[in-house]
């Protein structure tokens, strides 16, 4: 690596040589977020390009299933925690005290913990976490201290295919900014699910959406309890049978259960190891770092794309959002959290509302209780017409101003 | 088993996990790059490798090659990685040969013979042009890769190769041309004499089929074949008079472009059965390498069938599975066992074929075995095979000319002439000697023609001589580091092409590929002999 500290770059004019460059590789304090697929291999390419202070976060246990792709577990690991896991094995294989294991949830740590690092790799599977760090890097930014802001590369693979970003909180396009580009979760009409199944999958989401909570009341489907799976499986399969539907198969229901995104090795290694590549250029300089998306497909041949995402200038979370909603005065105050719900700008999953009093809490328990009669409420007995409400979601860090207008 | 197999099999199916399971794997070179690649084939389960290379473990090793450590130092390199690869995966078995690699022997012949691919990292010019001689004629496919700092570049070699492309296709619902069973069942139904809720559970694969008949009637017979003639078909449909907002007859709309043109088989599946194989087959079967010689069996019967007029008639095999629509659950039960019923007639055909075939005089004396699954198989997927084959490369005497000459040539070209250097000179390129520079341009010299003449469709020549003067720069730079992303990145690269050259699912890089880790980018590089 010496060598490329000490020589200029022909693509990188401002690149000064630096012997002592490989010393602040050494110090910087990168986290890294996922210890799964592609935290494993993040992992050890970080160590292999010279970091020594690194950090890792993941609230997961290692399943037979990683076994495929996450380099760093054996069959013996199963069961344990991935973060510890892994940085025990780099460690003892390297000799040497490189990382440092969280085995948290990753909201369970605070800014101050956040605020330590210099830099951040994720190698995440969920939509969710990715807007919670996001979110959280973004509010850390302070104008007066550059040093508030951590450059966080954002890996994240789905089959043959994946991507690479470099988010440079408040500078460029944040986890929001591109929120209509990420994916959904394929999902069935209920009316199909419960009249016109036509599909295996009908009646695996009939047997687990439907029939589990009538059967099982108050216990909750546990895609990896395979007595669960089991009985979701059992009770597809009977549906299916008296409908003359064929293809239902455990793996199936799993699937669809799960929903299930394959995962394999090579591809993870294509994407961390390109992570890893943005998180040593950013850090010294030596050639220009990624501006700041490159998606590769590796199915059909080799097809790569290098584009710059935009800033957007109204996001919820780095810009300054006004979201107004339309509805009727008499829907209640449970529909306009429907409505907020499925609301493409704002996407949230657990909105709590407040005007100038509490409307509807999600948490504390006691406050949840308290609001609860507001859900039965109409609109027009809470507030009036055109009134801002602030809404938060445990998946954002800041909260959104919704100004609601009536229709009627 | 297949638990711990469980995502990727979701990917390329149990037929493609069992040819995983039956592979070995041959690689060369044994440090970061071979172990990076072969980590992420003995993940997945392969059934065994062997590596080759001559060195020791030394302290560059440590600096870079996840799979050696402290305690290993002054160690059989090959040993060490074969050793923590083999951690990875307990079903996996791994192999070494401590040896030297400057020239092929006959003992590494006799370990590639026993390969299913074999993958060389880092070699020098004169053995993998060996390898790859060698490999040619055995039909053994060889991927060739390097990786020089921020820059990797692969080639893959293979004289013949058919897949499974998992590309998407539209469905094969014959509705321009229904066969017998689905015209008569969508003759059966009279949309006027059913109720509202249910001619809106009526499929539109049956709507279709009555409006094309009344477009054929009102059209001299004929189906619309321009685009024109497709939209005024598609009108047709939304002019109907119980076209009224329900789903059904909105998803006959929406499909009615795409499935009113006369059928056509896909031009790939054309060039497997118009390939001289399937003459060969059934004239010399023993000139077809024996591994092949199933998919050529299957393929000749494949032709029969579809030259047949009482049998193909000019297509393929039915695929008998139809997209979801809005239907109810019995109408939509009965059209699903009406294309089912029809494709197995359609495998029964081809598989008699193909007995018919193996008990031929030829064919009998090769042993040749298949199954009804087999044939069900390859029906099924017969709509995207692929199948590629090329001349042999003679990689020795060969000078590239590009037809563009951008970037991603320009570092294919320069890596080329860097694995030259240190052919000659047993080292990289560096500013160590102030002569390297111009030896390592004229060697680009002689690698590409394109280097005296640097001029391309998209760039002046001033632009393309300042990236000539800039990757030069680079690789000096490098001088042949084996930077540990690079190498761990493009071993990904190189096991998903070989994962998917021995899986036989999804199409692999045709000719060769640069990385460039400087803009995070993927270049193809066609680098075919034809271009001389």
């Amino acid at each position: 690596m010496n060598s490329f500290y000490t020589q200029p770059s022909a693509f990188e004019p401002d690149f000064v040589p630096d012997a002592n460059l490989s010393d602040r590789v050494a110090e910087t304090k990168v986290l890294v977020i996922g210890a799964g697929g592609l935290g494993c291999e993040i992992l050890k390419n970080l160590v292999l390009s010279g970091f020594e202070q690194i950090h890792v976060i993941d609230m997961d246990t290692i399943d037979v299933t990683n076994l495929n792709r996450q380099s760093l577990f054996r069959d013996a690991d199963v069961g344990k925690p991935k973060a510890q896991v892994a940085a025990e094995f780099v460690n003892t294989r390297v000799s040497k005290n490189v990382i440092t294991a969280h085995y948290n949830r990753i909201q369970d740590k605070d800014e101050e913990f956040y605020r330590q690092f210099e830099i951040v790799v994720c190698g995440l599977d969920s939509l969710d976490a990715r807007r919670w760090v996001s979110a959280m890097f973004v509010n850390m930014v302070d104008e007066s201290d550059p040093s508030s802001l951590k450059p966080i590369i954002d890996g994240g693979t789905e089959g043959f295919k994946g991507q690479v970003r470099v988010i440079l909180p408040t500078l460029n396009a944040c986890h929001e900014c591109a929120s209509s580009m990420h994916s959904k979760k394929v999902t069935y009409p209920i009316c199909t699910i419960a009249n016109t199944p036509r599909l295996p999958e009908h009646c695996i989401e009939w047997a687990s959406v439907v029939q589990w909570p009538k059967v099982h009341e108050g216990l909750k489907l546990d895609a990896d309890n395979i007595e669960h799976m089991q009985w979701v499986y059992s009770t597809a399969l009977k549906r299916a049978d008296e409908h003359g539907i064929s293809g239902i198969t455990l793996s199936l229901a799993q699937g669809v259960v799960k929903n299930i995104i394959p995962a394999i090795a090579s591809t993870n290694a294509i994407i961390s190891a390109s992570c890893v590549n943005e998180a040593l250029k950013i850090v010294t300089g030596c050639h220009p770092y990624l501006n700041n998306y490159m998606l590769y497909v590796g199915d059909s041949s080799v097809y790569s794309h290098t584009f710059e995402l935009e800033k957007k200038e109204d996001c919820l979370v780095c810009g300054n959002a006004k979201v107004t909603i339309e509805v009727s005065k008499t829907i209640t105050l449970e529909e306009l959290i429907e409505e907020i719900k499925i609301n493409n700008s704002l996407q949230l999953k657990k909105p709590s509302l407040r005007t100038d009093k509490n409307l509807y809490m999600q948490a504390p328990p006691f406050l949840e209780v308290k609001s609860r009669p507001n859900l039965k409420k109409q609109l027009y007995e809470l507030f009036e017409s055109n009134s801002t409400l602030t809404v938060t979601d445990p998946s954002l860090m800041t909260s959104v101003s919704l100004t609601v207008t009536f229709t009627d | 088993m297949s638990q711990r197999y469980d995502r990727q099999i979701r990917l390329w199916n149990l037929s493609g996990q069992q040819e995983l399971a039956n592979a070995k794997v041959g690689v060369f070179g044994s440090s970061a790059l071979g172990s990076e690649t072969l980590k992420n084939l003995v993940l997945p389960g392969i059934k065994e490798f062997v590596l080759l290379d001559h060195r020791i473990v030394s302290d560059v090793d440590l600096l870079s090659n996840f799979y050696v450590s402290k305690n290993n130092l002054g160690q059989s390199l090959s040993h060490t990685v074969t050793q923590l690869l083999c951690e990875l995966n307990p079903q996996v078995a791994g192999n070494y040969l401590q040896t030297d690699l400057s020239k092929l022997s006959q003992e590494h012949k006799n370990i590639i013979e026993t390969c299913t691919i074999v993958i060389l990292c880092n070699q020098i010019p004169t053995l993998v042009n060996d390898i790859v001689d060698f490999c040619w004629d055995l039909g053994i496919p060889v991927i060739s890769c390097s990786v020089n700092g921020f820059i990797g570049s692969t080639s893959t070699f293979i004289s013949e190769h058919f897949i499974e492309s998992h590309e998407d296709q539209i469905e094969d619902l014959r509705i321009s041309e229904p066969f017998n069973e689905i015209e008569e069942y969508s003759d059966g139904i009279d949309l006027d004499e059913l109720d509202p809720t249910d001619r809106a559970h009526i499929p539109y694969i049956v709507i279709l089929i009555k409006k094309l008949k009344e477009y054929k009637k009102m059209n001299g017979g004929k189906l619309p074949s321009t685009f024109k003639e497709k939209r005024e078909f598609k009108n047709l449909v939304e002019a109907d008079k119980y076209c009224t907002g329900e789903e059904n007859f909105m998803e006959a709309v929406e499909n009615a472009i795409r499935y009113s043109g006369e059928y056509t088989m896909p031009t790939r599946v054309l060039q497997v059965l118009n390939s001289s194989n399937c003459e060969l087959v059934v004239s010399n079967p023993d000139k077809i390498q024996f591994k092949n010689l199933a998919f050529w069996v299957m393929a000749r019967a494949l032709r029969d069938f579809v030259h047949c007029s009482t049998e193909g008639n000019g297509k393929l095999p039915l695929t008998g599975t139809i997209p979801d629509m809005k239907a109810d659950t019995k109408r939509f039960i009965e059209i699903q066992k009406i294309y089912k019923n029809k494709a197995n007639q359609d495998i029964e055909k081809v598989y008699n074929r193909v007995q018919d075939l193996l008990k031929s005089n030829l064919l009998k004396s090769t042993f040749c075995k298949l199954t009804r699954q087999d044939v069900e198989t390859f029906c099924h997927n017969s709509h995207r095979l692929l199948f590629s084959s090329s001349s042999k490369p003679q990689l020795s005497t060969r000078k590239l000319t590009f037809p563009t000459f951008e970037l991603g040539e320009i570092m294919y070209t320069a890596n080329l002439a860097a694995q030259t250097f240190n052919q000659t000179y047993g080292r990289f390129p560096s500013n160590s000697d102030i002569n390297d520079k111009s030896i390592l341009e004229n060697l680009c010299q002689q690698v590409c023609t394109n280097w005296n003449n640097p001029q391309s469709d998209q760039n002046d020549q001033d632009s393309t001589e300042t990236l000539m003067k800039n990757v030069i720069a680079e690789f000096i730079r490098s001088n042949g580091a084996e930077l540990h992303t690079t190498c761990a990145l493009f071993g990904g690269l190189v096991a998903q092409e070989a994962i998917k050259l021995i899986t036989r699912h999804y199409l692999p890089v045709e000719n060769s590929l640069v990385y460039d880790g400087i803009n995070s980018a993927f270049y193809s590089i066609n680098d075919k002999e034809e271009l001389l």
